[in-house]
């Protein structure tokens, strides 16, 4: 079904074209908008992923998930903004340095998790992030997500697996600050 | 199993990503085990607070952006198409440029009509509207 809406974009067809972003636009905008944590970049970045869309869509094989493929741009994309931001000193952390700042500091109670847990979760290195998010949020296998990050199941399995480890490292760091404090 | 490689396996346990021998040996161990079964709620809730996190919406004019944008930028590409039409356009260019040295040889009047019967894909229908232009 998908493959004849992609067949006709590349066509030309505007109308498959707008039924197809309606279908992903909110998916592929929440999986930029947490993986850049920056709402303004993602609306960019994600109109960016569509345009690509429509300019290859007619270069597309038909032997993968159309959402894969769109899931794939999107990341490739996202990755690209996170280098450009790396190149401007944005971001300083290596992502050798991100895991050993894996740890909590501050006082935060349980419902403020929610708060930082962006915050968290730009911590983490890029391609576990990357499969976390796919995984939690858009429910993909993991051998939809190593075709997305270009890497083996096996390693998908790692990369959840440490990625979530991470998360708790920092969440459990920061209750026990928080009842500490107390 | 030790509790050690039941807690490695507890995530891809948790995404339905585990064979069904080991499955089946970790369920067997949660049922007695109660460090386990906390483990993996604790990863159930790291999973909560990651799906709970704020979802953005797309702004109202977001679509028709896209699809402007789109329109005004290069058509999508046809690979299969595009071969022959690729040669043909760089032989036209080429031609043109070669035309263009030597004005005196251009078309100097006259209908194309006069070669109507020319097939389309001809070198001469080619040329013809090539310097009739």
């Amino acid at each position: 079904m998908e493959y004849k809406l992609i067949e006709a974009i590349g066509t030309g067809d505007t109308s498959a074209f707008e039924t197809l972003i309606n279908r992903y636009r909110n998916s592929v905008l929440n999986f930029i908008y947490k993986y850049v944590g920056d709402r303004y970049s993602a609306e960019d970045l994600a109109q960016e992923v569509f345009l690509r869309v429509y300019s290859s869509a007619a270069e597309f094989e038909p032997r993968g998930k159309v959402s894969t493929w769109i899931f794939k741009i999107a990341y490739n994309l996202s990755l690209n903004e996170i280098s450009r931001r790396k190149r401007l000193c944005l971001f300083a952390d290596t992502e050798e340095e991100k895991e050993i700042e894996i740890r909590a500091s501050n006082s935060f109670a349980f419902e403020e998790l929610k708060e930082t847990l962006m915050d968290y979760i730009q911590r983490l290195p890029e391609k576990q992030k990357a499969a976390l998010l796919l995984r939690i949020n858009e429910e993909l296998s993991y051998s939809e997500i190593g075709n997305i990050l270009s890497t083996s199941v096996s390693s998908v399995e790692s990369l959840i697996f440490r990625a979530r480890e991470n998360l708790r490292k920092m969440i459990g760091g920061k209750q026990e600050d928080n009842s500490g404090s107390r | 199993m030790d509790h050690d490689k039941i807690r490695a396996n507890l995530s891809a346990y948790k995404d339905g990503e585990l064979n069904a021998g080991l499955r089946d040996q970790i369920t067997r161990h949660l049922q007695v085990c109660d460090a386990c079964c906390e483990e993996l709620r604790e990863l159930d809730r790291i999973d909560s607070l990651v799906r709970e996190l704020p979802q953005i919406g797309a702004s109202e004019d977001f679509t028709s952006e896209i699809i402007t944008k789109a329109q005004t930028a290069k058509a999508p590409r046809h690979w299969k198409l595009s071969v022959p039409r690729r040669i043909l356009d760089r032989f036209l260019r080429l031609a043109d440029s070669v035309v263009e040295l030597f004005p005196g040889y251009g078309f100097q009047g006259g209908s194309l009509d006069e070669f109507g019967d020319s097939p389309p894909l001809s070198l001469s229908h080619a040329y013809f509207q090539l310097i009739g232009r």
